[in-house]
């Protein structure tokens, strides 16, 4: 006796046919993609929104404080660079860029790109767009100062008024100078809402306190002793938030 | 025009089914029933794992197929949704097939198509991938099946894949040489028995 094996394909064929003809299989309309592609362009522009405004924060905050005179400061102002530098949100941030770019992959230019110039080209536009909010914007003014009267939603009430508060315990600060002598200055820490006074030598450099005078916003770093702040560095700032 | 005439293009097919002709979707899993079944009998070593994928395959082409854009081609949409449910069948018996993060995919790679290189190579690839197939990871298994057994161009390969076009020159080009290692390591052995 010859058995005759059924051939595979008819029993597919056949199985899909009839699930269709009992309407146990449909097609999707038309707008369940639309709405699909729709979520996902507004996901990805959302992801990127939020990025770039991270960055913008980053970059704000590092401004606001001064934190970039630590540049200038030789190796020990990198480190305390280092130690200010805010990692957390900067880890969040390469969080959304990788998510961003896997948001991207779901569209044809998007897996076209080779994974690292398409993360490149992401962290290109976001640094450069948070810089231009940044700089040529007072977004972040306008925030903070929002911040300050606790009109904003909680957490960037508190990031923005955080932002521009450094405490002198850190080893830096950023104060307005009351006094100018020729080895020393004297300056009251604004941020704290004291009227404390201390005094600050600059011993590595005679001539860093020759361009300053009475009212300059100065960003300092040093180490606290019995007779005030002893700074290894010491910056003159543009301004002070506007409070 | 007889639906299943040859003269139709997949796409004509495709854009029928859209407008809800149940025979143009018969038609088209003729066409791509045998092709399906022979790609993921490749990927997997169970026939009846196969024949429930293929099915799948063809359940989630019509649910999907109002998304398809009739202005592209059709196969690579399809063995596109064959990858992924391959891909999951592949992932259920073994663990971890696919790494996540692909070398291949970081940077850019200059590499053009030869057609007549793989012309020339096709049957020598043909007994190296009946033989040493199943030895190489299946990243490299799958874009071999890909381009000598099924024939497509790069640019349809990328698109199945999702990958740039460079990077299916350079998997292929890594993936034969693996083949090519396996197979003569096989040949060895052989002769030596």
């Amino acid at each position: 006796m010859v058995i005759h094996e059924q051939p595979p394909q008819m029993n597919i064929k056949e199985k899909v046919l009839e699930k269709i003809s009992t309407n146990e299989l449909t097609m999707r309309p038309k707008s369940y993609f639309i709405w699909r592609s729709v979520t996902l362009v507004a996901l990805g522009v959302s992801v990127l929104i939020i990025s770039v405004l991270i960055c913008d924060f980053i970059l704000f905050s590092l401004r606001i404080n001064g934190h970039y005179s630590l540049l200038g400061f030789g190796s020990r102002g990198l480190w305390m660079f280092f130690v200010f530098f805010p990692w957390g949100l900067l880890f969040l941030d390469t969080i959304l860029i990788f998510l961003l770019e896997r948001l991207l992959r779901q569209f044809k230019f998007g897996y076209r790109t080779p994974v690292l110039l398409l993360l490149f080209g992401l962290l290109i536009v976001t640094i450069a767009t948070g810089f231009f909010i940044d700089r040529v914007t007072d977004l972040n003014e306008q925030l903070s100062l929002r911040a300050h009267d606790h009109q904003l939603i909680a957490p960037f009430n508190d990031y923005y008024d955080r932002a521009g508060h450094p405490t002198r315990e850190e080893g830096i600060c950023r104060c307005v100078v009351t006094e100018v002598h020729n080895d020393s200055i004297t300056a009251y820490d604004e941020s704290l809402g004291t009227t404390t006074v201390f005094t600050i030598t600059t011993p590595m450099d005679e001539n860093a306190t020759a361009t300053l005078k009475v009212g300059d916003v100065i960003y300092i770093a040093g180490d606290r002793d019995e007779h005030g702040f002893r700074a290894f560095g010491v910056q003159k700032l543009d301004a002070m938030p506007r409070r | 025009m007889d639906i299943m005439s040859t003269e139709v293009t997949d796409e004509e097919l495709a854009i029928r089914v859209q407008g809800g002709d149940k025979a143009a979707f018969a038609a088209i899993m003729e066409r791509f029933e045998g092709k399906l079944l022979r790609y993921g009998n490749k990927f997997l070593a169970e026939r009846e794992d196969v024949v429930d994928i293929v099915q799948e395959v063809f359940i989630s082409v019509y649910q999907n197929i109002k998304s398809f854009d009739g202005s592209q081609k059709f196969s690579p949409w399809v063995y596109r949704i064959a990858h992924n449910a391959f891909v999951n069948g592949l992932k259920k018996k073994s663990r971890n097939p696919f790494v996540m993060l692909d070398f291949d995919a970081l940077l850019s790679h200059t590499v053009s198509e030869d057609p007549l290189r793989a012309l020339r190579e096709q049957e020598e690839m043909h007994k190296m991938i009946d033989v040493g197939l199943d030895q190489i990871s299946p990243k490299y298994k799958e874009i071999l099946i890909l381009y000598y057994l099924e024939e497509l161009p790069y640019k349809e390969i990328a698109d199945i894949l999702q990958v740039p076009t460079g990077t299916v020159g350079i998997r292929i080009k890594r993936a034969r040489e693996a083949l090519r290692k396996v197979y003569e390591k096989m040949q060895f052995q052989y002769g030596d028995t």
